[in-house]
């Protein structure tokens, strides 16, 4: 499966709430058991703000581990709190709620990879996700006269893309599709009809993620994979979506 | 019913959270984290799984931590100014009961560089819980060795700490 081209835009009324990119590795225990100060140190005067958290980490039916155990992650924030990088065991991960553009994006990846590779010893990355996350809602795009099969692509819809469901009777969908991508890796796409509270407008959410579970070594290679899922993913949404939304949504060509 | 029974999990309860990982809603105030293992992110019993546990309760909270790795890096030249975020963070955790944050802090703090005022604070604040902290007292050992070699009178200043 591979999206159809399209011209790169970005939108002026941004319906992206989140883009998440995670890699997984092998457990390094040091983060485990103590305070990832190296890591701090090489990220540098760009993310002044620290915060930590526990979690509790337990298994099913993996062999020799049945003590639930805590776990401290450990949150990196850009002073203007756009751009977090998260550090675990196992993981780490760059999220944005605030997403422009791609070249902006993976500096961000970039910076956390660089950090991670001069104060860890990663043999290979177990799994690479991108995510966006992206809630259209009609009324706040001015939208409120169409109907949802005329803004997406009516198989994205599923029943909701039937005639005779309309209005109020519309309260909650969601359907997931696994699809595997030529060139790498898989997309799981979670689409969601739902409404924030009772009463509210309808929202619909794609929820897009690109993943390749097959290791990978080396940060190089990891981001030219999560360059090919952001092309990927910027086409897929363009695939969703109609022309009247596409415009709605104030497509602009990025300067190169 | 208890937090580790779980015999009630249903695939069905699995939501999606940020980055990638599935999430079941077992509670109001808790959540369950495992990374998905098929590409549709099956979840099937005979699939081992390891879950992170977001719990509601303090102990999990995001907290500022910026002073510890302030007080990591610090010398006796910047110690001082140091001094009130590092108290006032370990009393944070310590309210949180986050102890084993604190444990992987004493054992991050380089006893025989950083500031030798923040090492003090950093045992005499942290002393009255440290029948809680696993790694309190070897860091403070840890201490006594670094003054001593530093010339301190290591004994004087950890008067009522060590023993």
């Amino acid at each position: 499966m591979k999206f159809p081209e399209v011209e790169r835009v970005i939108y002026a009324n941004n319906p992206l709430v989140e883009v998440v990119c995670q890699c997984m590795f092998p457990r390094i225990l040091a983060i485990d058991e103590g305070i990832p100060a190296t890591f701090q140190q090489k990220l540098g005067a760009s993310y002044p703000f620290v915060e930590t958290r526990e979690v509790v980490s337990f298994s099913m039916n993996v062999p020799n581990e049945l003590t639930p155990a805590k776990r401290i992650q450990y949150l990196f924030s850009t002073e203007d709190r756009r751009f977090t990088i998260a550090l675990g065991s196992e993981f780490i991960a760059i999220s944005t709620a605030d997403y422009k553009q791609w070249s902006e994006f993976v500096q961000h990846v970039e910076a956390a990879f660089t950090a991670l590779a001069d104060s860890y010893a990663v043999p290979i990355f177990t799994r690479i996700g991108l995510r966006y996350i992206d809630v259209v809602s009609r009324e706040k795009l001015g939208l409120g006269d169409y109907l949802w099969k005329d803004l997406f692509r009516r198989s994205a819809l599923g029943l909701f893309g039937e005639d005779e469901i309309k209005g109020e009777a519309l309260l909650e969908s969601t359907s997931l599709t696994a699809l595997s991508l030529d060139d790498v890796g898989k997309a799981q796409i979670r689409t969601t009809f739902s409404r924030p509270s009772e009463g509210s407008d309808l929202t619909f959410t794609i929820d897009s993620d690109f993943f390749e579970e097959h290791p990978v070594k080396g940060t190089d290679d990891a981001i030219g994979i999560l360059s090919s899922f952001n092309k990927e993913a910027g086409r897929a949404f363009r695939w969703f979506i109609s022309d009247q939304l596409h415009d709605a949504l104030g497509p602009v060509v990025p300067r190169q | 019913m208890t937090l580790w029974d779980l015999s009630y999990l249903d695939n069905s309860e699995f939501d999606w959270l940020s980055g990638g990982v599935p999430v079941l809603n077992i509670r109001d105030d808790r959540e369950l984290r495992a990374p998905p293992r098929t590409v549709a992110g099956g979840h099937g019993r005979k699939v081992g799984y390891r879950f992170h546990l977001v719990t509601a309760m303090p102990g999990s909270a995001a907290v500022d931590s910026r002073w510890m790795f302030d007080a990591i890096a610090s010398d006796d030249a910047n110690g001082r100014a140091r001094l009130v975020p590092t108290i006032q963070g370990i009393n944070s955790l310590i309210a949180l009961e986050a102890y084993s944050r604190l444990d992987a802090f004493f054992d991050s703090m380089p006893a025989s560089t950083a500031s030798r005022h923040l090492l003090l604070a950093v045992a005499r604040s942290s002393f009255p819980v440290r029948i809680k902290l696993s790694r309190w007292q070897p860091f403070v050992l840890r201490v006594r060795d670094a003054f001593e070699a530093r010339g301190l009178d290591a004994a004087a200043l950890l008067k009522g700490l060590l023993g």
